[in-house]
Parts: C-alpha cells; sequence; structure tokens
C-alpha cells in the first residue's frame, strides 16, 4: 500500500499512536475545561460551540470508565454528522514527508476495526484510523468493557 | 547442523510443541521489539519490529485455548510465500525457549493433536515425536486469515 499520509496529524495517548485525518479534526481544546466537574463530565457541559461527548480510550481502544485526568488535550473530531471528543497526550502534524502506509497484516485486521493501516514514524509506529468507523466502535458494545483510565 | 535435519521444533507452551521447515526459519530474534496492534486478536495482538519491518507476531498457545507467555524472550521469525500472490512474507512465532532442528521422515506421521480444532486450520499435517504428536504448521494458513479463537 503505497498511499501517502499527507494531510494527517500525529495524536498520543496511552501510548499509542493515531494517525488522523487532519481534516476530521475540529478543534484542540485544553483538558483544563473538564477539570472541576465529577470524573465523567461531558464536554457538552463545559466546551461551548463544540458540544458534544468526551471519551478517554485506552490503547486497544476500549472507552475508559472514566475521563483520564493525566491527559493534557481534547481533540474534538467530526464524523459525518456526529462530533465527538477523545482525550489525548499529545497532537502534532506527521514528522515525516510522504511516509508508507502499510495495511495490517490478514491475521490482525477485520472488517469493523477502525485501525487498518500502519506507518513507521521514525522509532515508532502508528496506526491509520478511520474517525467515522472509530466513532461507530466507540458507541458499539464490544469498546465497553471494565477498565480503569 | 545435520545434513538430514529438515524441520524446526519448538516449544510454544510449556510442554507442548509445534514444527516448522528448516527452510522457513528466518532468524532467532531475542527480546524482540512487540507494538501492540488495537483491537488484535490475543493470538496475534502485536507487530514484531524486525530489520526494519513492522511483522506480525503469532502466540499459538492462546489460539488452541492455552495460556500465552507470561514474558516472550524469543521470537522466531520465518518466511514463506503467500498462497494468494506468491509473494514472500514474514512472521515471526513466540517461543518459551529455543528451538532445535530435527530429522522428520513420512513414517513418523500420525493424527493431529486432539486438543483444539485449530490445528486443522493451521497445520499441513503431523508426526509422532516420542509421546507427542507435533504439528507442522502451515504457515500461510497462521498468518494469512484472522483466525478465531478456541475457548
Amino acid at each position: 500500500m503505497n498511499t501517502a499520509a499527507a494531510g494527517y496529524a500525529l495524536i498520543c495517548f496511552d501510548g499509542l499512536n493515531l494517525l488522523i485525518d487532519q481534516h476530521a479534526i475540529v478543534s484542540l481544546e485544553n483538558m483544563i475545561m473538564l477539570k472541576g466537574g465529577d470524573d465523567e463530565v461531558k464536554a457538552s457541559e463545559v466546551i461551548e460551540g463544540n458540544a458534544c461527548e468526551v471519551h478517554s480510550l485506552t490503547a486497544h481502544l476500549v472507552v475508559a470508565n472514566k475521563i483520564d485526568a493525566r491527559c493534557r488535550y481534547i481533540v474534538v473530531l467530526q464524523a459525518d454528522e456526529h462530533r465527538f471528543g477523545i482525550t489525548v497526550d499529545s497532537v502534532q502534524s506527521l514528522p515525516i514527508q510522504d511516509p508508507i502506509l502499510h495495511l495490517l497484516p490478514a491475521c490482525m485486521s477485520f472488517s469493523e476495526s477502525p485501525v487498518k493501516a500502519y506507518v513507521q514514524v521514525e522509532e515508532r509506529v502508528a496506526f491509520c484510523c478511520d474517525v467515522g468507523t472509530l466513532w461507530r466502535h466507540i458507541n458499539s458494545s464490544e469498546s465497553r468493557h471494565e477498565c480503569e483510565a | 547442523m545435520n545434513a538430514r535435519h529438515n524441520a524446526v521444533l519448538f516449544e510454544f507452551t510449556s510442554g507442548r510443541h509445534a514444527a516448522i521447515g528448516l527452510h522457513e526459519v528466518a532468524e532467532l530474534v531475542m527480546s524482540p521489539r512487540l507494538v501492540p496492534v488495537p483491537l488484535a486478536p490475543d493470538y496475534c495482538h502485536s507487530l514484531c519490529i524486525w530489520q526494519d519491518r513492522a511483522i506480525p507476531f503469532v502466540e499459538l498457545a492462546p489460539l488452541i485455548g492455552q495460556r500465552s507467555l507470561e514474558k516472550t524472550r524469543l521470537a522466531l521469525v520465518v518466511t514463506y510465500f503467500a498462497r494468494s500472490n506468491g509473494e514472500q512474507r514474514w512472521g515471526a512465532l513466540g517461543l518459551s525457549t529455543y528451538f532445535r532442528m530435527v530429522s522428520v521422515g513420512d513414517d513418523a506421521a500420525c493424527l493431529l493433536p486432539q486438543d483444539s480444532s485449530a490445528w486443522a486450520s493451521i497445520a499441513h499435517s503431523c508426526f509422532q515425536l516420542v509421546d507427542e504428536n507435533v504439528p507442522i504448521l502451515n504457515l500461510d494458513a497462521l498468518f494469512e486469515q484472522r483466525l478465531e479463537l478456541i475457548s
């Protein structure tokens, strides 16, 4: 798969590196917007103009029971008509030119996964994530296991 | 290496062995660098970084309903040709200890182990070694499809 990954942002949370289409990013908010409320506060209560739910995800893309207060930012994403936020440790533009996207090996991919490909970014591996599929995954029962952020 | 050696025998969990063809072995890696893949199945949870490639890392134990390795110290890098297009591919198998080379003849052929139905999907054949039935893996079948876990 030799498609260049131009226009991607690299976000990191729980040790996972994800590549997100920059066009899907609505805004970047400071986590301080969520501080002061209860642990499961919804961003719709505090982010004016971007009313949406905010989730913390684990490295396995499981929705955490509580917002991870260690994260520094909230990335607000747009998936078709749905808007949602995820907490992240960092956001940056892809630091390399014309990276090569590799499809995930057949043994570890499936059609409903938001992750279909990866890129090697310097010493890291970042997974390309489709925001629309991520939204459907977050709202599916499979993404909601018992875990602590 | 004995000239008659034609297979590599390895332990994938305590006391359980599988084999591959000697010609399918690329390298034994100590302390492999693994990158977990979100939503990947338990038996194939990570990519292994090897020679600037990211190759799938497979553990056989969870595939047949046994506990996976507590800590992966060894990865056996293997190579095969994909049945779909003839391309050469690489993968890595998690080992609990060092492998050894053996000579396997047709006279040692036997039935696959009966402890898991997964063997029929991932093994070419099987041979008897002392009192153990040792499956010979079909690497294309193991790495080129997503297999269902046996619970």
